[in-house]
């Protein structure tokens, strides 16, 4: 029971001149638990679809069942405010949605708008300020006056302090320093591990499509277009190439390599000590990767 | 929520209209609105609405973008018309409408069912609710009937009344609002064919007379441009800002008046730290590029005046004059 589309089409702004197809009938079944990654051109749908997700857009015409709630288009659906607490979306850039006068109250924002007392909230503040892995001095600090990176970690606690089952995150990475962005990936994917949250995750990297989810949809126009394993994406070149995908630089690598030697190596290799193994083995020598 | 705010007013396309010279168009614009309160008979009426309707049909703007600006008002113009109808009383009247209490609610039971058609046809309100309000009104007008004929088994209704409607006061009406139809065209017609930029420099063209009287005419019409080209942006991180919170619990409709504060407070306090961003980043780019506030600065674009211009402010002075003529002297 995670989030269902069921023939969801979107259009904005429709019946004025403006009217803008934004989904195409789409059909997407996410399990609680699972990592996916939603990728594709910019203009193809993808921050349209997770909004839908936690009801903040409705579809014009299919069904999104979202946990136990159930969005119809068309139609006006009452009481679906409740499951935004369930499915913490963070926007593209979240620092900006920053506004109390230290961090803690904007962490507790978003709990006690969905009815937490105070005091748990306060709880739930300290505790998310650690999960985004800064320390508990930050709370009484403006968070006006951080950098960006931890203005963004900031942010990202005021959702995880709602307690999400479910957390979409839109390009979560971006503007952000290599160190920053690792750290950040790191992050969500100890809370997809460890705290057994469902995560869904847009993002331009193919570097972390390949390395953190288990499946990947591709959304070109619209259109859900692919919907699979990484590996299985980056193995289809006519489909990377027709929606102008990036290929990972380990896969980029592992081409080049086998192109220049001559060598067939491994298709299922996922980072670099595999990599290093499978020429290894492929030239018959004996590993000292750790 | 933001959806249906409408910016920007422009519409490509192309006509005499589009290529008259903004000043032209600006200024004239302004006149016709206080010439047209000098026609007050039938005749000025026709005259300027023919005159409206030529420049109108031959502007090139399709006439549901007209349709689209004068319906904000549709409702304002129905009880203008409505007040006239009521309160205006002097000169011939129709003949006496005689009202009793039975024609009254069927009256407005009437009123409310033609309401209900019209605001459906609007599309202001929901299927629903329509269906709501013409369900109880129906049961309401049933149920008092019942009532009236219990009660009034054999005898006539005694309470009735004679209602006079005044000829001045429908002609009155009907000149109120095709004068604000006229004028809401004229202004429309306008915003719809003429760039925003454009239209800045023609205002800023138009007050430089003040410049003689030491008013930054240039600086005004630079932040004009300035505020018009960014209220799209704003209006978009507004957006933008409203979902965050609104995934944040924040609910902007519902909840009682404190909840209500914060969460303005939630948007606007975000707002202002992004528009301060955004005004200080331009002002230094800017900067960068040389701008100095007062110097003479020329214009990438420059209005030429045409024999047209001078052909369509002719045809306002003509208008005026039919205006005047038909007014003072005539009878």
């Amino acid at each position: 029971m995670g989030i269902q589309f069921e023939k969801v089409n979107f259009k904005y702004a429709e019946g004025s001149v403006r009217e803008n197809t934004a989904l195409v009938n789409i059909d997407l079944n996410i399990e609680l638990g699972s990592y996916i990654a939603v990728i594709g051109h910019t203009g193809s749908g993808k921050s349209t679809l997770i909004q839908h997700m936690n009801a903040l857009l409705q579809p014009t015409s299919g069904t999104v069942h979202i946990l136990d709630k159930k969005v119809i288009g068309g139609k006006k659906n009452r009481n679906i405010n409740s499951v935004r607490r369930r499915v913490g979306l963070v926007f593209q850039f979240p620092e900006y949605q920053l506004f109390e006068e230290t961090v803690e109250k904007d962490i507790m924002f978003g709990p006690m708008n969905f009815g937490v007392s105070k005091e748990e909230a306060a709880l739930k503040a300290h505790e998310a300020i650690q999960l985004v892995g800064l320390d508990e001095d930050f709370l009484e600090r403006s968070p006006l006056n951080l950098s960006g990176g931890q203005m963004r970690r900031v942010a990202i606690a005021g959702i995880l302090a709602m307690d999400p089952e479910i957390l979409v995150l839109d390009e979560p990475t971006a503007g952000l320093d290599p160190k920053g962005q690792l750290e950040m990936m790191e992050m969500f994917h100890n809370l997809y591990e460890n705290h057994q949250k469902t995560i869904i995750l847009i993002t331009h990297d193919m570097n972390d499509v390949l390395k953190y989810p288990k499946r990947v949809v591709v959304m070109n126009k619209g259109k859900l277009v692919f919907d699979g394993g990484p590996l299985e994406l980056f193995s289809k070149r006519d489909l990377v190439k027709k929606y102008q995908l990036e290929l990972p630089d380990l896969i980029k690598i592992r081409d080049e390599i086998e192109n220049k030697l001559n060598l067939t190596l491994d298709k299922t290799i996922k980072n670099v000590d595999e990599l290093t193994q499978a020429i290894v083995k492929v030239l018959g020598g004996e590993s000292h990767a750790r | 929520m933001l959806d249906n705010i409408k910016l920007g007013q422009y519409l490509y396309g192309d006509s005499w209209y589009y290529r008259l010279d903004p000043r032209a168009k600006l200024v004239m614009t302004s006149f016709f609105i206080v010439i047209i309160f000098l026609a007050n008979n039938i005749i000025t009426y026709i005259g300027a609405a023919v005159f409206t309707l030529f420049i109108v049909l031959t502007s090139g703007v399709s006439l549901k973008f007209f349709y689209r600006s004068i319906r904000p008002i549709f409702f304002l113009i129905l009880l203008t018309f409505l007040l006239n109808l009521f309160f205006y009383r002097a000169g011939e009247t129709f003949p006496p409408i005689s009202i009793s209490i039975n024609k009254i609610i069927v009256g407005i039971y009437l009123i409310i069912i033609i309401s209900i058609i019209l605001l459906r046809l609007f599309k202001l309100i929901e299927r629903y609710i329509s269906a709501k309000i013409f369900k109880i009104s129906t049961l309401v007008i049933i149920i008092l009937n019942i009532v009236i004929v219990y009660f009034y088994k054999n005898e006539q209704i005694t309470w009735s009344f004679e209602w006079l409607i005044y000829k001045n006061a429908v002609m009155n009406g009907g000149f109120i609002i095709l004068r604000l139809i006229l004028i809401i065209s004229f202004s429309s017609l306008l915003t719809f064919t003429t760039k925003p930029t454009d239209l800045t420099l023609a205002i800023e063209h138009v007050l430089s007379p003040f410049k003689l009287i030491k008013l930054p005419v240039s600086e005004l019409a630079l932040m004009i441009t300035i505020s018009l080209r960014f209220i799209p942006t704003l209006l978009e991180e507004t957006q933008k800002i409203l979902k965050a919170q609104t995934s944040r619990g924040a609910d902007f409709t519902e909840g009682n008046l404190k909840d209500k504060v914060i969460q303005i407070i939630s948007l606007l306090i975000p707002m202002f730290i992004i528009s301060f961003k955004r005004a200080e980043d331009l002002a230094n780019a800017m900067e960068a590029r040389g701008y100095v506030p007062g110097k003479k600065r020329t214009s990438l674009r420059e209005l030429k005046w045409h024999l047209r211009d001078t052909f369509y402010i002719f045809s306002f002075i003509l208008l005026t004059g039919y205006f005047i003529y038909f007014r003072y002297f005539w009878t």
